[in-house]
């Protein structure tokens, strides 16, 4: 990715913050939680508010998405560093944001594909399907798994 | 039994147990998750996806 990360913080093993310096200051929170399978993930991504609430959904507009998501890929490389055998899922707040995603794992999937072995989930009916991921294929990913290549 | 009968057996046993793996998810949400929503709503999807051979 093009952009250089925002410096971030190891809060706790799990958890990291940075701070967005686009229109405005906004604590970011990036945190990797367990989610009842074995060595999988899921990778929350969210705003921390004044009052230290969370909003996951907020659209900050802060003018600064490029480098809030390399510095979230840069958070995801450094976790998985520290825990390589685990596996990330993630997934958009909203359609449009997991549409965001897709895009930029196509845009760079060169230099991922170098680093994590990236899968998708489409929708089946009422489930899901897991598929590798392919920036060629005009599949609508419902959501993503990244597993760094050991 | 004839051992080779025996291990015949065995190998079609783990092979029928492997094609029809499932993973079982449980409902666990990592109470000190800043996003405990996400980790809810990964669980779900994750509970219904059909995943590939790892």
């Amino acid at each position: 990715m093009t952009q250089i990360p925002y410096s971030y913080t190891l809060e706790s093993s799990h958890r990291y913050t940075f701070v967005s310096t686009g229109k405005i200051n906004i604590i970011k929170a990036v945190d990797f939680s367990p989610v009842g399978i074995d060595n999988l993930y899921n990778l929350g991504f969210g705003d921390l508010l004044p009052d230290g609430s969370l909003d996951v959904d907020v659209k900050s507009n802060n003018g600064d998405i490029l480098k809030v998501l390399t510095t979230v890929v840069q958070i995801t490389r450094d976790f998985t560093a520290q825990f390589p055998g685990i596996e990330l899922f993630f997934i958009g707040s909203t359609a449009e944001r997991t549409k965001l995603y897709a895009r930029i794992l196509k845009m760079y999937y060169n230099e991922f594909r170098k680093e994590f072995i990236i899968r998708g989930l489409i929708v089946s009916g009422e489930s899901y399907i897991e598929v590798p991921f392919d920036p060629q294929t005009a599949f609508e990913y419902f959501a993503f798994l990244i597993k760094k290549i050991e | 039994m004839p051992l080779a009968k025996k291990k015949n057996i065995r190998k079609k046993r783990e092979s029928s147990l492997q094609s029809s793996k499932t993973v079982i998810v449980m409902h666990t949400v990592e109470k000190e998750s800043l996003f405990p929503e996400k980790v809810k709503r990964a669980n779900e999807i994750l509970s219904k996806t059909k995943f590939m051979d790892r």
